[in-house]
């Protein structure tokens, strides 16, 4: 049985994939990364909350070049709920495919494998009803 | 603290690529240039500001001490990322407001040419490939270009679009931008290129990050300015900057 890994410890494989975030105790400000404070209360407590699979495109580009060969979208997501991600849209890579509030759902995606033949999985975002 | 600061002379250097030009030849150019400008003598300097983002760890301050002269005086190094410049002029107006000195230099000087697109985390070349979580979000994998993209005319293009987004506003809208940018470019000896683009030519332009085009993106480049600031005793106080500002100040 291959062996998967997620590529960012904020998103959780298995049956349902989704992502999680560090939620400030005080003023439930949401966080992936590991946090020393909240940046605005400067609480030093967390817990941590599921996040919905489901949100609306809020900022994009579209990548002809960069770092990885192109083109390629990508897309910040404010998520249902809460919660603002910075992922690649899938499948699109024509502007005039997006709109104010264009409703995209989490997807996941193998993103390489390891000399020990652990696949990272990686996630991003498909329009919803496209 | 309500006294004049005054802006008494500047500098620039043109900006482009020079490859037999390092930091301090930019830094010192535009120092002693500004120098004649303001009708000082560095003698007279009481503090030196040095902004520099890409070569911060080198202490280019006391290294442009050594070519210019003023040794002895305080000298702060700052970064702050595009502010950088405008961080250094700041010191040297606190550094003069404070009392500390009566004239005071600050200089911003970067070597950037040929630095590619900035943004991307340095690329480690590990020996054998494992997978295992680093950093603050726990990342087995680069993450650039996999989980949307950080480099800086995608960061920028996506401020764009969030507020296209939310108000309408075309990529035509902006391609506009970087033509009146263009134009002004024509009226300055020291830009890096001088060149007018039409509307038409910024959109049909090669994209890197929709909406941006290519000329609607910023060159790397090499480049320093430098301005002098004063404080006349009781009243004034003067830091020597650019030629504009310090005409505006003169006219009060």
């Amino acid at each position: 049985m291959t062996r998967s890994i997620p590529a960012v410890d904020y998103l959780v494989l298995g049956e349902d994939p989704h992502l999680v975030a560090g939620e400030c105790r005080q003023c439930s400000a949401l966080y992936f990364d590991r946090r020393n404070a909240c940046a605005r209360c400067s609480t030093t407590e967390f817990t941590s909350r599921r996040l919905s699979n489901e949100g609306v495109v809020r900022a994009y580009t579209i990548v002809q070049r960069g770092a990885k060969s192109g083109p390629f979208t990508s897309a910040v997501v404010e998520l249902t709920g809460g919660g603002m991600v910075k992922a690649n849209l899938t499948g699109v890579t024509d502007p005039a495919a997006i709109h104010p509030e264009t409703k995209v759902r989490l997807t996941t995606f193998d993103a390489g494998t390891d000399d020990n033949g652990v696949v990272a999985v990686a996630f991003g975002y498909e329009p919803i009803g496209a | 603290m309500g006294e004049s600061v005054w802006i008494i002379g500047t500098s620039m250097t043109k900006f482009g690529r020079f490859a037999d030009l390092d930091l301090l030849d930019l830094a010192s150019t535009a120092a002693l240039d500004a120098l004649v400008d303001s009708g000082q003598d560095m003698a007279d300097i009481g503090l030196l500001a040095l902004g520099n983002v890409y070569e911060a760890n080198s202490h280019n301050g006391q290294r442009l001490q050594k070519q210019i002269g003023q040794t002895g005086i305080p000298v702060y190094n700052v970064v702050n990322a595009c502010a950088t410049g405008a961080t250094a002029v700041r010191v040297a107006m606190m550094g003069i407001k404070s009392g500390e000195c009566d004239v005071a230099i600050a200089v911003g000087v970067e070597k950037m040419g040929k630095m590619g697109m900035l943004g991307g985390a340095a690329k480690k070349a590990d020996q054998k490939k494992v997978f295992s979580p680093k950093g603050r979000y726990g990342a087995v994998v680069k993450t650039e270009g996999l989980l949307g993209t950080g480099l800086m005319p995608g960061v920028f293009a996506q401020a764009g679009t969030e507020y296209a987004l939310a108000n309408g506003i075309t990529a035509e809208q902006f391609a506009k931008v970087a033509v009146k940018n263009h134009m002004h470019s024509t009226l300055n000896p020291l830009a890096q290129y001088q060149k007018s683009f039409s509307l038409e030519e910024v959109l049909a332009a090669e994209v890197i990050s929709y909406p941006n085009t290519l000329p609607m993106c910023c060159p790397t480049g090499d480049g320093a300015a430098r301005s002098f600031w004063y404080r006349m005793p009781n009243s004034r106080r003067w830091i020597l900057t650019c030629d504009d500002v310090r005409s505006r100040c003169r006219r009060r």
